[in-house]
């Protein structure tokens, strides 16, 4: 993007109507998926009572204290462990799910071998599954092999994402020229070295988007660990909140606050990756 | 191949090295001499201000080093337990001791996964009232009570008393006292569709009738009965004359009425005391209501329970004498589990906590309910697949509640589901 902006020539620029019908939009969205955020943070700050009797969008009583309190009470002095557990999880996850998903991707994509179509079909139907329905056939399978309750029990299913290896197979297609690949055999590298030098250059964009994708659904998942997971301490943090959710009279306000403060890993993360995101999804988008 | 030959090496060196990780304990073998290990698995919320469970087992192991006791917190629903535990048997990991609402046991027992324990429970059976009938299924008891919902009544005093009225003893006492606040826009009971297949059936055993029982080796469904056409009538009379609110009870709706003073009395379970009013916290409400019996059905001082839970002895305990020993222990250790906001089945009292004793007013919260558990129906059970018939009751009270239908039809979607879940677990009824 050109640092000087100029005003585009009075044909081409988008009348007023097109122009307030966007703000329009933004805005209407903007309210939309800001609304909940700072509901969130408004919400955190109350008393269960003055949840139920104060308006929503109003700050009444500051009882960000008492809830922090309540929380670590109700978490047994958990929560903080609980997040980084979800952090590590996910992180792990995320990166070594990311190169699986981006080497089978890539092998589909550009090698030719027998039975390329069928797998890629079988991967494909495993996108049609609910991973819900998976969850209790993992949880035998982990139970038998003596995994359940441990943190692979929650990482080694998260792994394995049939949306990601669709993404970089999609993405290997495009990027990943077969004359390179070529070139770089007659060069004398190996698939091993080609891959890791050159191909993963050329797909880091969909490296993050990937990343970002299986570190999301990794932290959001809560069926996998509230079956796999029975120890307070290996436990992630949407499952120890949903353990303060499912009793007749929780705690809502310090819940809030557990809900604010267990996605700002989250949040800080985006943040951090957005530029390089967006940068990513341009790239594919320009070049053609 | 070559190819194909590195991606098996890794995945045989990743599986290999994860099952390196796993706990080793799990293989290990018992010697003589060790601590007998006991693994329980619970639900309860261990929230601020409560004994935690920890704590309380901390306190058993400390005096027992022969029978060491670990105690697991499962953070889901009742429904994700069951599937858990079915899992968990089958695959001979299952825990010794599990906590179970009351209408999981016949299910539960039906498919194997509990233990007989008659002979054991049998030891104990004089420190529990009441929910030790709901534990025992034919003659078979497969643990012990924990904590017992019998139906009180909840009202708020100082309303009472501006609108003159008194707690109604009698169902016509209580339909003249509706009519009399619902005048002034207040109301003294609310009609609940999402609590109706518990609270509707513990109601019918106030009145002296119950649901189901068993008849030599079939399941009798008693839906029709007179009991159960005199609790249909009453709400019915009360939902035509517009004097009971009708909205769902684990809604905000609820919540807020009572928050905002239109409710101002409903019949409960016994364990709602426990947070029925924090809504009240703080507000100038705060301290205004009591707990009472319930009005006489037609049976006299009787009440029907209204959920609750035991700790079960599950398939597969290697310990089960052990196991019990402890359970019985634990659900003897009355004021730590009042603390978890739980009504204990043991007929020791419990002291009121400070907490329900503010909310209340200083009233002596416990010695009432310890008294409705006295009240409590014997022979009151649940079916196996009760689980099935909670939705359609719910969903058919959810009609009558806006208009559509009478009261009666709740009972008639009752009994319909009640033989179709009978027929699906393939248990004869009559």
């Amino acid at each position: 993007m050109s640092a000087v902006r100029t005003a585009p020539p009075p044909a081409f620029a988008p009348s007023k109507f097109a122009r307030s019908l966007t703000l329009i939009v933004l805005v209407v969205a903007m309210v939309y998926f800001m609304g909940p955020v700072i509901w969130l943070i408004i919400a955190s700050s109350k008393s269960t009572a003055d949840l139920l009797t104060t308006p929503p969008f109003a700050f009444s009583q500051l009882n960000w204290v008492a809830n922090w309190q309540a929380l670590m009470s109700w978490t047994g002095g958990q929560f903080p462990r609980w997040v980084i557990n979800s952090v590590i999880y996910s992180s792990l996850a995320g990166v070594v799910g990311t190169m699986i998903s981006l080497a089978c991707g890539f092998a589909i994509a550009k090698y030719q071998f027998p039975g390329r179509k069928a797998l890629l079909m079988i991967t494909m139907t495993g996108l049609l599954m609910p991973v819900a329905l998976l969850t209790v056939p993992l949880y035998v399978l982990f139970q038998t092999i003596g995994l359940a309750n441990t943190p692979w029990a929650v990482i080694v299913p998260s792994l394995v994402s049939p949306f990601g290896l669709f993404l970089g197979r999609v993405y290997a297609e495009a990027s990943v020229p077969t004359e390179l690949l070529e070139a770089a055999r007659v060069d004398g590298a190996g698939e091993v070295r080609i891959f890791f030098t050159i191909v993963l250059r050329l797909l880091g964009p969909a490296m993050l988007t990937i990343f970002l994708f299986i570190f999301v659904a990794t932290w959001n998942n809560i069926l996998l660990p509230l079956m796999m997971i029975s120890s307070d301490n290996l436990k992630p943090v949407t499952l120890g909140l949903y353990g303060m959710a499912s009793y007749y009279a929780p705690n809502k306000g310090a819940m809030m606050l557990g809900a604010l403060l267990g996605v700002l890993p989250l949040v800080a993360l985006f943040l951090a990756l957005q530029r390089h995101w967006r940068a990513g999804l341009a790239a594919g988008a320009v070049k053609g | 191949m070559r190819k194909i030959a590195l991606a098996v090496t890794l995945t045989v060196t990743l599986a290999l090295a994860m099952v390196g990780c796993a706990n080793p304990q799990d293989k290990k073998t018992e010697q003589k001499g060790d601590p007998v290990k006991i693994t329980y698995i619970h639900r309860l919320p261990d929230g601020e201000g409560m004994t935690k469970v920890a704590d309380i087992v901390k306190r058993w192991n400390d005096a027992n080093p022969g029978i060491q006791v670990t105690a697991t917190k499962f953070d889901g629903k009742a429904q994700a337990l069951a599937v858990k535990l079915e899992t968990d048997i089958k695959a001979n990991a299952g825990p010794c001791l599990a906590q179970l609402s009351y209408n999981e046991i016949p299910e539960m027992y039906v498919k194997g996964l509990l233990q007989d324990v008659t002979a054991e429970a049998k030891k104990y059976q004089k420190n529990y009232g009441g929910a030790f009938g709901q534990m025992t299924l034919a003659g078979k008891t497969t643990g012990l009570p924990q904590d017992s919902g019998p139906l009180v009544y909840l009202y708020d005093a100082k309303e009472f008393k501006a609108l003159d009225i008194k707690v109604p003893t009698t169902l016509d006492e209580f339909k003249a006292a509706a009519a009399k606040a619902a005048a002034k826009g207040k109301y003294i009971a609310a009609f609940t569709p999402d609590e109706t297949a518990y609270w509707l059936s513990a109601q019918t055993a106030a009145a002296g009738g119950v649901w189901y029982k068993t008849e030599g080796d079939k399941w009798k469904v008693n839906l029709d009965s007179l009991e159960a056409q005199k609790v249909a009538k009453f709400w019915q009379d009360m939902i035509d004359a517009k004097s009971v609110l009708t909205l769902d009870r684990w809604s905000d709706a609820y919540t807020k009425a009572i928050a905002d003073g239109r409710l101002i009395g409903n019949l409960s379970a016994a364990w709602e005391t426990g947070f029925a009013l924090d809504g009240l916290d703080g507000t100038p409400r705060e301290g205004q209501w009591r707990v009472a019996q319930i009005p006489d059905f037609g049976a006299g001082a009787k009440t029907g329970p209204d959920g609750g839970s035991g700790v079960a002895v599950m398939k597969g305990c290697a310990h089960p004498a052990e196991a019990m020993k402890f359970n019985d222990w634990f659900n003897t250790q009355v004021d730590d589990l009042a603390t978890q906001g739980l009504v204990p089945a043991a007929v020791q009292p419990a002291k009121t906590p400070a907490k329900m004793a503010r909310q209340f007013g200083g009233q002596d919260v416990r010695a009432v309910l310890a008294q409705a558990n006295k009240n409590l129906s014997q022979d009151f059970i649940y079916i196996p697949g009760f689980s099935a018939v909670v939705p359609k009751t719910t969903e058919t009270a959810a009609k009558v509640a806006a208009g559509n239908g009478k009261v009666a039809d709740v009972f008639a979607a009752a009994k319909t589901s009640s033989f179709q879940a009978l027929k699906s677990l393939g248990l004869p009824a009559i």
